[in-house]
């Protein structure tokens, strides 16, 4: 790890936690309604005061990665964005990578392009609106703040991970993309590995740990095949190790991994049958949410339950 | 170089070390060779602008953590190959799934509507900045490509 990571991971730790952050929501969680559920429960338990705007908009990141606008138009959207969030916090969340990424991309185009940089201003000043710097509102990937909030987690539980064993799938655009940003090694990566032990699980560790999902943004519609081949070199990888399940980060990958595994079943002749969750309905579930009613569990293509059936309630006190 | 003006400058710190493709995963699974489409790049092979193999990047930013010169983004010059291509009329066939999710973006405030909600006031002003930044246009010119070339 690096110093710019190892002082991000001191600043996470020291955070304060008695503001309110805002709650940047995204697309995907019209795939997983659970995870965005999970997510506020687990917020309202430990005392955050979570901020959400129907003024908000999607962050626009896929439009940006597959040349649908430019720098400028992506980096105006973002900055509107973070406006809105400026007026509640100083601390925007992001369940989701594409997001994280977004942002993170929107403030770099303005520090790297002073031409861009007064373009954006001048369009932003047409609504009323100003620059936010990084300073100004910091984002904050979700994962990062739940490992925050692992010690609040932990006294709230109603169910541990009675020794499962869990693989972790962090998420490129967590890893790769900003790595000035967050709070780990991008090459090797641990903290949601040390909440697990901390939540009675069995981090599992797997070669390609730092591989891609597969999802490449929408490369399933453009290269489907080369697509699916790095997503299932990856599940290769994870299922050569035995995991109960895996957990991930970021919504995109979460979707990506669970939907694949249908995929490797008719173009292999594979089934894997590895649950995947993001680590919010993972939470959720050992905080005693309904894994239907609340997490809507369904909504996953590989099914939870042999998971679900796993976890063991903790003696009541 | 006067033939990829577009292209970042970031591409001359480029020591053609190839450990970007090492550790690419479109490399693994396909002809996609970013240290090869670098060295066209630098040499003006303009030839890679109609290459389909610039759209297999799969923007991972692997490449970016294992790379090591400061401040070379190659996703970042793939991405600048792309929009140089589009706008010499190649690559509507990759870029035409996603345009329904921008047309939903101005409508909705969302890649899809009811998602959230968004408030009329948001709409209102993502159109305008569309506008102004010249996201809308770009939408327009993307759309009457993919036409084009269905024809």
């Amino acid at each position: 790890m690096s110093s710019i990571q190892k002082n991000n991971l001191e600043k996470l730790e020291k955070l304060d936690l008695n503001q309110p952050f805002f709650n940047f929501r995204g697309c995907t969680e019209a795939v997983y309604p659970g995870t965005q559920y999970a997510f506020r429960k687990i917020c309202a338990l430990t005392g955050i005061k979570l901020v959400e705007s129907n003024d908000q908009t999607c962050c626009s990141g896929h439009f940006l990665l597959f040349n649908l606008t430019t720098s400028m138009g992506a980096t105006a959207i973002e900055q509107r964005n973070l406006n809105i969030a400026k007026r509640y916090s100083n601390w925007m969340i992001t369940l989701c990578n594409g997001c994280f990424s977004s942002f993170m991309l929107g403030y770099d185009f303005l520090q790297r392009d002073p031409e861009l940089r007064e373009k954006v201003k001048a369009a932003m000043q047409t609504i009323g609106m100003e620059l936010v710097s990084s300073k100004e509102v910091y984002i904050l990937q979700a994962g990062e703040f739940m490992y925050r909030l692992r010690h609040f987690i932990k006294n709230v539980i109603k169910r541990d991970l009675n020794r499962s064993r869990i693989a972790v799938q962090y998420g490129c655009h967590y890893l790769n993309a900003h790595p000035d940003n967050i709070i780990s090694d991008p090459e090797n990566p641990h903290f949601v590995e040390e909440m697990i032990q901390i939540l009675g699980g069995v981090p599992v560790e797997y070669q390609e740990k730092t591989l891609c999902c597969g999802s490449g943004v929408t490369q399933r519609k453009v290269h489907p095949n080369a697509s699916l081949m790095i997503g299932y070199e990856k599940m290769k990888s994870i299922r050569a190790n035995n995991p109960d399940l895996i957990v991930t980060i970021c919504t995109y990958c979460e979707m990506e991994m669970d939907n694949n595994q249908l995929e490797f079943a008719i173009e292999y002749s594979d089934d894997f049958h590895i649950p995947v969750l993001h680590l919010a309905e993972l939470i959720g579930l050992l905080i005693g949410l309904d894994p239907e009613k609340e997490l809507h569990m369904s909504s996953h293509k590989t099914s939870v339950q042999s998971f679900i059936d796993k976890l063991k309630p903790l003696p009541k006190e | 170089m006067t033939k990829f003006k577009l292209v970042s400058a970031d591409v001359i710190k480029c020591l053609s070390c190839g450990r970007c493709t090492g550790y690419c995963p479109a490399s693994r699974v396909s002809d996609y060779n970013i240290r090869h489409i670098l060295n066209r790049v630098l040499d003006g092979d303009t030839s890679v602008l109609t290459d389909s193999l610039i759209w297999l990047c799969f923007i991972c930013g692997t490449c970016i953590v294992k790379c090591p010169q400061e401040g070379l983004w190659p996703p970042k010059i793939i991405q600048n190959l792309r929009e140089y291509a589009l706008n010499k009329g190649h690559g509507a066939w990759a870029v035409a799934h996603l345009i329904p999710a921008v047309d939903n973006f101005f409508k909705y405030g969302a890649v899809l509507k009811g998602i959230f909600p968004v408030s009329p006031k948001a709409i209102e002003e993502i159109n305008k900045l569309g506008e102004l930044t010249g996201m809308k246009a770009i939408l327009e010119k993307r759309k009457k490509l993919v036409e084009e070339s269905k024809e």
